[in-house]
């Protein structure tokens, strides 16, 4: 029982997802399906509520028969819950932009429930099989949320090149998952991590090609440069509310499993030191993105590709989070995420999803060209759209009082404070980005109240559930940027937990290999000490034993 | 060594088909692909009987060898594609380039593999603790006990896959 409520928020999603299919049967084929968003939206926000009442209720969480499966902490609630409000904000602006579009198909609906839904999974687990498990339910069903709209020949071309490039991604990841589990005999990444960070594996050739191989494929997911060359198409060609989707979700989704994969996996106290440790690829991946995005970003016309370079140099910024990891934080090798990348991803989703969903709003009667002429004079014909707009972009960009401002400022102070000596100049790189990107950004706000439409200008859509949608991400971006304490908070306890730790259960098999040295055999039972999600006592026996059986199953082979 | 010789002449098999599914001149004709592709499932099946995983050969040659294939020569045949659809194979720089990497990255790969092997010791597969382990009796209790999970989601990855057919192939008509 307490299995199926520690995985509540997650199964609320497929259940939402379900329900929305078997309603769009039931309502026939001439209803307008507009209800449905709502329905997706209510579910997917449910499953968001549940996450952070299993949080703050401080709830006794513990998985017995999921162990080593799934691992439901304050990292996951936290990205589960930012996950939903992304994926609930993007279903109810499909609601009236699809019928103007003329999208019709009800189907549309449960296929965002089930992407949340293998997003949420893909964050929440810690075996390769069911993270890869989410990482297809996703990607599948956004390639075909992507060419929904057969009408236009930009939509099919966006679906295709995302499904070609994203099943040559899955081909990456799967390719590092086997060669991980070659090298480690083990599924789980704690258990790969321990194997690997044992001196013996350390450094050894198989993990050097997964961890490139695994990089490349949660790059492509995250949009990094040089992985990146879907995103502006992608992004422009598909139904403006599905790349809301995926600049939000998707990339959440990336960013949480890429920092917990990499810290759990190879995060020894060495992670980022030098250019070829992971943290050093990670770098240089970080600042090309951040150059790549914002120098191309400049010289696009299109809004759509502008945000698309957008999302791809705040993916270098997080990139720069990963890299700069703190030390002497809890952790089985006392390394943790850098407290603002959490943070961060949320300042970055709200406000993407935010002018996404603004440009969703004005993609009435068919029209698809969103180049910066055609949303010239918007704060002339929709002051509240206009407005709505301006506070996503200059968050992106980073003008305080905004969110956005908070996100920079608390992400690049962890950066530097994890190695002032080394880590200023990155810093000074990404200040540098910042202001180089507030070009762009600024030029959206400048033709949103300065220009005239030359040409067609893109029809408004009059849509309450789409203002209601783009209004509570403006509002929490205002809100939370004037008082971001307890998001901070919120991010800090999550990224204290990003790092699987050894638990008492896992520590086992630490007493069988005698050859390895283990420097912390009778460590403390970590869960326990992890605020708010503490295994009941009773249930630890349990753990155990099922961790045994399990290392007997996948343990490295007896020679 | 008998077992050696049958692996090498395999892995040969297997290498070479997946190179024909992609490599011109034998790439030009989708259906000689196709047979290529049809060689390197088939033959990918042997190397799974060698691992004593038997259920996994018997559902590469049912699924792969026999229903995908199937799905691919129908598909070529309905595009029915004629030689003049099909432009004559350009060299560009960056297929140069492509190749070079790609094979890089496979000798880098082959020589990192090969490394790990070797600091191995040999693992005798007729062993009766791995004799069994691919058969269906335990590939079944996996699935029902340690991989329970795993196996019930996939239920819902295959939901995703038919609605989104469903969305890719449907005429749009609804209201109009």
């Amino acid at each position: 029982m307490s299995d199926i409520i520690a995985f509540s928020p997650v199964l609320l999603a497929a259940i939402t997802g379900l329900i929305v299919m078997v309603l769009d049967l039931l309502s026939g084929k001439n209803t307008h399906k507009g209800f449905l968003g709502w329905v997706t939206a209510v579910g997917l926000l449910a499953s968001g509520t549940a996450a952070c009442l299993l949080w703050v209720g401080g709830r006794e969480i513990s998985l017995p028969f999921m162990v080593g499966m799934v691992q439901f902490d304050t990292y996951g609630a936290f990205f589960v819950t930012l996950i939903a409000i992304a994926g609930a904000a993007s279903s109810l602006l499909i609601v009236d932009h699809n019928p103007e579009q003329g999208i019709h198909d009800g189907a549309t609906y449960p296929l965002v429930a089930f992407a949340t839904f293998g997003a949420m999974l893909f964050v929440v687990a810690t075996d390769m099989i069911l993270l890869f498990l989410g990482l297809e339910i996703m990607s599948l069903a956004l390639y075909v949320l992507a060419a929904s709209k057969q009408t236009s020949p930009f939509s099919m071309e966006a679906g295709v090149k995302y499904f070609l490039l994203g099943a040559l991604a899955s081909g990456f990841f799967l390719f590092g998952a086997a060669f991980l589990y070659g090298a480690t005999g083990s599924l789980d990444f704690v258990t790969v991590g321990r194997t690997i960070q044992d001196a013996a594996a350390h450094g050894s050739g198989l993990s050097k090609v997964a961890l490139v191989m695994i990089i490349a494929a949660l790059g492509f997911k995250i949009a990094a440069v040089p992985f990146h060359f879907w995103t502006p198409d992608v992004y422009e060609g598909s139904p403006t509310p599905i790349s809301a989707f995926m600049a939000g979700v998707v990339k959440a989704a990336g960013f949480a499993v890429l920092a917990r994969m990499m810290l759990t996996i190879w995060g020894t106290a060495e992670f980022s030191s030098g250019w070829q440790s992971p943290g050093g690829i990670l770098l240089i991946l970080a600042v090309i993105s951040m150059v790549v995005g914002n120098i191309m970003g400049i010289v696009q016309d299109n809004v759509k590709r502008i945000l698309a370079y957008s999302s791809i140099s705040h993916a270098g910024y997080i990139l720069l989070g990963v890299y700069a990891i703190g030390l002497g934080e809890p952790g089985a090798v006392g390394i943790s995420l850098n407290s603002g990348v959490p943070f961060y991803l949320l300042t970055y989703v709200l406000a993407t999803v935010g002018a996404f969903g603004v440009l969703a709003l004005m993609g009435g009667q068919g029209h698809e060209d969103m180049s910066l002429d055609s949303i010239a004079g918007l704060g002339k014909r929709s002051p509240i759209l206009a407005l709505i707009l301006t506070i996503s972009v200059l968050s992106l960009a980073g003008i305080p009082p905004l969110l956005g401002f908070m996100g920079k400022f608390v992400l690049f102070k962890q950066v530097l404070l994890a190695d002032p000596d080394r880590n200023w100049v990155w810093v000074v790189v990404a200040v540098l980005n910042s202001l180089v990107a507030l070009y762009y950004y600024l030029r959206i706000v400048l033709y949103v109240y300065f220009r005239e439409p030359e040409g067609e200008a893109a029809p408004i859509i009059k849509s309450n559930a789409g203002l209601f949608a783009v209004s509570t991400m403006a509002v929490l971006v205002l809100l939370l940027g004037v008082f971001p304490g307890k998001a901070i908070d919120a991010s800090n306890q999550a990224s204290h937990h990003a790092v699987l730790s050894i638990t008492e259960a896992q520590a086992a098999p630490a007493v069988q290999q005698e050859s390895a040295p283990t420097p912390e055999p009778k460590q403390p039972l970590r869960l326990r000490q992890v605020d708010g999600l503490k295994v009941d006592p009773s249930h630890i026996p349990i753990i155990r034993r099922a961790m045994e059986l399990k290392l007997r199953d996948s343990g490295p082979k007896p020679k | 060594m008998a077992e050696q010789i049958v692996f090498y002449i395999l892995a040969t098999g297997v290498l070479l088909g997946a190179l024909a599914v992609v490599v011109p001149p034998f790439a030009r004709n989708p259906l000689h692909a196709a047979v290529a592709l049809l060689t390197t499932f088939s033959l990918m099946a042997g190397l799974f009987v060698m691992l004593s995983a038997h259920l996994l050969a018997i559902l590469q040659i049912v699924v792969y060898a026999g229903a995908v294939m199937i799905l691919f020569v129908f598909a070529i045949m309905l595009l029915n594609l004629r030689k003049q659809d099909f432009s004559p194979a350009k060299i560009t720089a960056w297929k140069i380039l492509g190749a070079a990497a790609a094979f890089l990255i496979a000798t880098r790969i082959a020589m990192v593999a090969g490394a790990a092997v070797s600091t191995h010791t040999a693992v005798d597969l007729s062993l009766e603790q791995y004799s069994t382990f691919g058969s269906v009796h335990d590939v079944g209790i996996a699935l029902a006990t340690k991989y329970l999970l795993p196996f019930e989601i996939t239920a819902i990855l295959l939901l995703v896959a038919v609605i989104g057919a469903l969305v890719v192939t449907r005429r749009q008509g609804g209201l109009r």
